[in-house]
């Protein structure tokens, strides 16, 4: 059943967990009864706010500071998670780099970089959590996607790539993880108002697209269904992208 | 905090609920608080089930309906109404199968009786509850369409080409009331272990070889199906609308 804290005695974690999207998954999901690891690249002070936070309203919850795209620290952060909370039931592979550009102004560095973070992270989490999530007998893996990786974007090529292979990722370990129970799928936000840092340029994409109710998403939103997923409810979902964006994605 | 899976006084009416997917839908809805209305052709069946529910604690109401027949459909929302005094929730899950074989063969009686009872039924429940929900800014529909609507089958062309319909249906209700914020949805099941289903699945043959074609290796269950619906129904998918949830361990990806 979905609610009630379904999620109890589970353990997820979930990257780039600092702020917006990824905090409210953390704090969702916490609230389903999970305890959570907050992984954060660099911002120390966002990790530690999101986990007193949990902390506050009672649940388990632990920072670490840890780059995605390096996959020794990510064997390190499952190895953290362990040995605090004893298993890994959830991987949410929300962390991600974003930017807009040029492809004539893109440089291969530049285009590696956004791979490197979003999709390779991703890979890497997914090796490190591997053998506890098949331990798990109820494993789900929730990658974060995107609406640009579906309806395309302009000067994005290197974002809309690397959200879209999320969506090949999250296709084939469907396959490769329903034989240990570990359901796999995608959810892909749209529209959601998120605070950006200083200097943040509104995607050009956002002036094609908008909701149906003409008002964006909040984090919120996109953190409950993650953590529908997550939970005893969604069992038999797997190698499925999920659009959240207000229906942005069909009209 | 309020718990945004909860469905707590919402009214929900589910045709087709007396068994099956349908069954599963409104027992988890009643499970979140919802007052659900059962419904199928058979009353004394629709009874049965929300005296069930009602013995759990839940509330429900039972309304026979033909969804069919336009002034049964007609009747159960004025009774659901004056049973509850609104709807918030609803799910559009009877259908009808009654047809296997090649389209070749296909009479125009079939065809027409197919469709009216799994698409156009569904337009005459959506139209006449819709408005009062975006009078109040919040309702939800949930369609139960079918992965057949999604692939081609050898045997099952007609139902696949109307539960294809009722998803070009959900995203066209989705795009006209989501600025009232009435959200439509739809999900795709794969072979369900359901009366419904039976020829399907109790083949021995056939059900080795789906399995081996189905990732997670097995048929679904009705229990599986419910809280999906539930979820879609409530607050917790307030930013989803138009939207097919595939739930067929894998079978479509493979």
């Amino acid at each position: 059943m979905n609610g009630n804290r379904e999620l109890d005695g589970r353990v997820a974690i979930v990257t780039g967990a600092g702020r917006n999207i990824g905090r409210a998954i953390a704090l969702e999901l916490a609230a389903g009864g999970a305890a959570v690891v907050v992984n954060v690249r660099a911002n120390q002070d966002e990790a530690r706010a999101v986990v007193s936070e949990i902390e506050g309203r009672g649940g388990a919850a632990l920072a670490f500071t840890g780059d995605v795209a390096d996959a020794a620290a990510m064997e390190n952060m499952v190895a953290a998670a362990v040995a605090r909370f004893s298993r890994v039931d959830y991987l949410v592979n929300n962390a991600a780099m974003r930017g807009e550009k040029p492809l004539e102004d893109m440089s291969y560095a530049e285009w590696r970089k956004v791979l490197d973070v979003t999709l390779d992270g991703a890979f890497h989490c997914v090796k490190a959590c591997l053998p506890h999530l098949k331990q798990s007998g109820a494993g789900a893996i929730v990658n974060i996607g995107g609406l640009s990786a579906h309806a395309g974007s302009k000067h994005r090529v290197h974002v809309v790539t690397a959200k879209s292979g999320l969506a090949g990722l999250t296709r084939a370990l469907a396959h490769d993880l329903a034989e240990h129970d570990v359901t796999v799928n995608c959810v892909a936000p749209g529209l959601v108002a998120t605070a950006r840092e200083k200097g943040f340029v509104e995607p050009q994409h956002h002036a094609i697209h908008h909701t149906l109710s003409g008002k964006r998403g909040a984090p919120e939103d996109i953190a409950t269904v993650v953590r529908f997923l997550c939970g005893p409810g969604a069992r038999y979902i797997t190698g499925q992208v999920i659009h959240a964006s207000g229906g942005a994605f069909i009209s | 905090m309020t718990d945004p899976f909860r469905l707590d006084d919402k009214v929900a009416v589910i045709t087709g609920s007396s068994r099956g997917i349908g069954r599963a839908i409104a027992e988890s809805m009643a499970t979140l608080g919802a007052k659900v209305v059962i419904s199928s052709r058979k009353a004394d069946a629709c009874e049965a089930v929300a005296q069930e529910i009602a013995a759990k604690g839940g509330t429900a109401a039972a309304i026979a309906c033909n969804v069919g027949r336009k002034p049964e459909v007609e009747a159960l929302v004025a009774e659901a109404n004056r049973r509850f005094g609104r709807i918030d929730i609803v799910v559009c899950n009877a259908a009808i199968n009654p047809v296997f074989g090649p389209l070749l063969h296909l009479t125009d009686e079939a065809f027409d009786k197919v469709i009216a009872t799994n698409v156009k039924s569904i337009l005459w429940l959506c139209n006449l509850s819709i408005p009062a929900m975006a009078q109040r800014s919040d309702g939800a529909v949930v369609v139960v369409s079918s992965i057949a609507g999604l692939r081609g089958t050898d045997m099952l062309g007609l139902y696949g080409i109307s539960k294809a319909a009722d998803l070009a249906l959900v995203r066209n209700l989705a795009t006209e009331w989501g600025p009232r914020n009435v959200r439509v949805n739809a999900i795709a099941p794969g072979i369900i272990k359901t009366e419904f289903a039976r020829a399907l699945w109790e083949n021995e043959e056939m059900i080795k070889r789906r399995n081996a074609q189905t990732p997670l290796r097995r048929i679904g269950m009705p229990e599986e199906i419910g809280p999906i619906a539930a979820f879609l129904a409530s607050p917790a998918a307030s930013y989803i609308t138009g939207q097919v949830i595939v739930a067929d361990g894998g079978v479509t990806i493979a």
